[in-house]
């Protein structure tokens, strides 16, 4: 270091009182000064592991990568108008960035009229009152209702910009013959009819159409709101799944390590029988038991924790199950093996000594100073988890339809696949680069929290 | 050594006892019966039960079941195959020679094919060789086998038109091709990078530098002294590789539409056809931990200076 030079004492050349010049009395540079620093403030394990962290470039780029897949698939829903389970009639087996037939005609439309209201977009709301011939929708408070000699299935509502009332009705044979121009403006008579007993719908007004980005399935439902939503049940497994290992897995490995002896002996060997299990075989045999059984459960039992539990479907719950039954064990032994080692340690002892009873020197003690150790075995864990889920949703045991998840997407595209490849495409990579981005971010978290295991 | 190779047989035995008692009591624990249809009255019910020896208490039909187990029987299919035995089924009708065939094959690809990447990778390490196989190899482990499979059949079967799209039997050496390559690519990738990882290890050695010292060539050390001891980690990996390429199986037989064992596991499976069920899990279980026995055995054997006798933290 240059600065450093400057202060060593150069016995060859110590200039006389006449050969200092004015520059050799000059105050120190910032780099000068900072070189004669002997000792600096302590940094913490957790920032020195953020600070290791963000200097690789790769583990940062990957966690730039799940955030945004992340975003897609929590945020993204909001802002497309379709839902995953809506089947919108006619456009079935779109291609990526197609619109169906009646939405190519609203696109036509769109400089003509303020919104629409299209049935074949949005399922419901326009019902059917009297047998094929009166209709009523309700709309900004007024409930509307006209006549019309055919059965309206796949009509458009077209509303003028100014008024804010129904404008005009287009039908299917109008959309067949392509001209919006021919569409009669309808007769409406408002609030006569009694709609009590129905359970209408408020219309809502769409402003435009939007693109099926990823295209349809066969059934007509959007492909990228799937794809959304099967990221969110993926990633969710994950990380429940993961949490669960967790829990179990230091639980058991820490009362294991700290008892010791026999206790020890026995609850390993356990584990060591649970480890050879191949768990790929029980995990499918145990998804196909719990199934009815937890069904039942779900039916019978009416608290909130069983409702919110059949939201999530028999086949996530069953994947939490087995995670909770067979995965935990490598993560016992983890957690076992620091506690064995730290229960060594001076500082046990001396908790020991003062008298300081054993849950709390699990807690206090062992505990933290194995978090390290927890956070890149459930990092870890995370990607595995999501594999799995995908691999049974892949064959057909995991989440049931109208849920979906990364893997039962690619499983519903494998029966299309020579036709549709690109249904396979859009949620099998978002699948890899999630399971790719927090491998990454999992080995950049190991290699930060403990640079030993580096490879 | 005698006790440790007892020990691990011993283990062994007993998950595999556990398995057959799991599943045992899991596939009881179903409700209703497997003879239960819409024609069934509760009199051919419980005649089919007697027949199937299913009226016994559960302890007496698990006991027979385990014995039955060691003389080689696996019971009856209920419906899938109805009255065949399951042994029948599993081994004379070609399904595990199948499953077998595709996993050896897959086997075989993945280690001849991996090793040397791995070599290549550590050989380059650090030049632009390393970077692509490392790029290769983390997207394959990241890739699920189902959209590998799916890639390959697009692109080698209808783009391309290399190879069948339904592989059927594996009649032909072409129909051979999608099938390898989509069931050994993760282990493949796997060991290519285990094969780096240790092979920089051992690169750090001491007997490295005295065979640099003593002035052989780069490649002669890498192949021969280096590749040796860096083979460790991956026969170790064999043993999880062999339940890998099991399950990895029900994916690429259900992708290519070869009738082996997966398939029909998991066909047994949807069809709810208990004995079936149990059977391929228990064979399926038996040749997974066979094969992790083997391998720990064998791997203690190849390097003498892993102590059998210490425990290590695995």
């Amino acid at each position: 270091m240059k600065g450093f030079n400057l202060f060593q004492l150069n016995v060859d050349r110590i200039p006389g009182y006449d050969a200092l010049g004015p520059e050799d009395f000059a105050s120190a540079t910032a780099e000068e000064r900072e070189a004669m620093v002997e000792s600096r403030a302590s940094v913490s394990y957790w920032r020195d592991a953020a600070r290791r962290f963000k200097a690789n470039k790769v583990s940062m780029a990957a966690l730039a990568l799940f955030l945004l897949i992340f975003l897609f698939s929590y945020l993204g829903p909001l802002f497309i108008p379709y839902n995953y389970s809506d089947q919108y009639r006619g456009s079935g087996k779109l291609g990526p960035g197609e619109y169906s037939k009646a939405e190519q005609i609203i696109k036509k439309a769109e400089g003509q009229c303020d919104g629409f209201f299209a049935t074949a977009l949005i399922p419901g709301s326009l019902t059917n009152l009297s047998r094929n011939t009166t209709y009523y929708f309700k709309y900004n408070g007024t409930t509307y209702s006209f006549y019309n000699e055919s059965a309206v299935s796949n009509a458009v509502l077209l509303f003028s910009a100014s008024s804010s009332t129904p404008l005009s009705l287009i039908t299917e044979s109008d959309l067949d013959a392509g001209n919006m121009e021919k569409a009669e403006p309808l007769q409406f008579s408002t609030g006569a009819v009694d709609t009590s007993d129905l359970n209408t719908q408020e219309l809502k007004l769409i402003k435009r159409v939007f693109p099926h980005i990823f295209g349809t399935d066969s059934s007509g439902r959007d492909l990228m709101a799937r794809t959304m939503y099967g990221g969110r049940v993926s990633i969710a497994v994950g990380i429940i799944a993961a949490l669960i290992v967790l829990i179990i897995g230091s639980v058991y490995g820490s009362v294991s390590g700290l008892a010791g002896g026999r206790v020890d002996f026995v609850m390993m060997r356990i584990v060591d029988i649970i480890y050879s299990v191949p768990d790929v075989l029980i995990v499918l045999l145990l998804q196909v038991v719990l199934k009815a059984p937890l069904q039942a459960w779900l039916d019978a039992s009416a608290t909130d924790f069983a409702r919110l539990m059949s939201n999530l479907g028999v086949g996530i719950i069953s994947i939490f199950i087995t995670f909770a039954a067979l995965y935990w064990v490598g993560m016992s032994r983890i957690v076992r093996g620091q506690v064995l080692q730290l229960k060594e340690q001076e500082f046990v002892t001396a908790a020991n000594a003062l008298g300081v009873p054993g849950r709390r020197i699990v807690k206090r003690h062992l505990l933290p100073n194995c978090v390290g150790q927890l956070i890149i075995a459930t990092c870890l864990q995370i990607p595995s988890a999501i594999f799995l889920e995908s691999f049974l949703s892949f064959l057909g045991l995991g989440v049931s339809i109208p849920m979906t998840s990364l893997g039962s997407l690619c499983s519903d595209a494998l029966d299309t696949i020579t036709l549709y490849p690109y249904r396979l495409l859009f949620p099998g990579i978002i699948l890899t680069l999630l399971v790719l981005s927090l491998n990454l971010v999992g080995d950049g978290i190991r290699d930060a929290l403990d640079p030993r295991l580096k490879k | 050594m005698f006790g440790y190779i007892l020990k691990r047989i011993g283990v062994a035995f007993l998950t595999i006892l556990l398995i057959m008692v799991i599943t045992f009591l899991l596939m009881n624990a179903i409700p209703g019966s497997p003879f239960l249809t819409e024609k069934s009255t509760p009199e051919m019910i419980a005649r089919a039960n007697a027949k199937y020896g299913l009226d016994k208490p559960l302890i007496v039909q698990l006991g027979n079941y385990i014995l039955n187990y060691l003389k080689g029987d696996l019971g009856t299919s209920l419906k899938m195959q109805e009255g065949t035995a399951v042994t029948k089924i599993i081994f004379q009708e070609g399904k595990f020679a199948l499953s077998f065939r595709l996993g050896v094959c897959a086997v075989i690809v993945a280690v001849i094919i991996g090793i040397p990447l791995g070599c290549l990778a550590a050989y380059n390490r650090g030049k632009w060789i390393d970077s692509v196989l490392r790029v290769i190899t983390t997207l394959g482990v990241a890739v699920p086998s189902f959209v590998l499979c799916a890639l390959l059949l697009i692109f080698l079967g209808v783009k391309l038109n290399w190879v069948p799209v339904i592989s059927g039997s594996l009649g032909t050496f072409k129909s051979y091709i999608a099938p390898v390559l989509g069931l050994s690519f993760y282990p493949m990738c796997y060991i290519a990078k285990l094969t780096r990882t240790s092979m920089l290890d051992a690169i750090n050695q001491d007997y490295i530098r005295t065979a640099r010292a003593k002035g052989l060539k780069t490649r002669v050390i890498i192949f021969k002294h280096a590749l040796r001891n860096s083979m460790i980690p991956v026969i170790t990996y064999l043993g999880p590789m062999t339940a890998g390429i099991v399950t990895g199986g029900f994916v690429v037989e259900q992708t290519f539409q070869i009738p082996g064992l997966g398939k029909y596991f998991i066909s047994s499976i949807l069809n709810r056809d208990y004995p079936i069920i149990m059977a391929t899990t228990v064979v399926l279980a038996t040749l997974v931990i066979l094969m992790n026995l083997v391998v720990d055995i064998a791997y203690k054997l190849v390097d003498p200076r892993i102590s059998l006798t210490k425990k290590g933290e695995n």
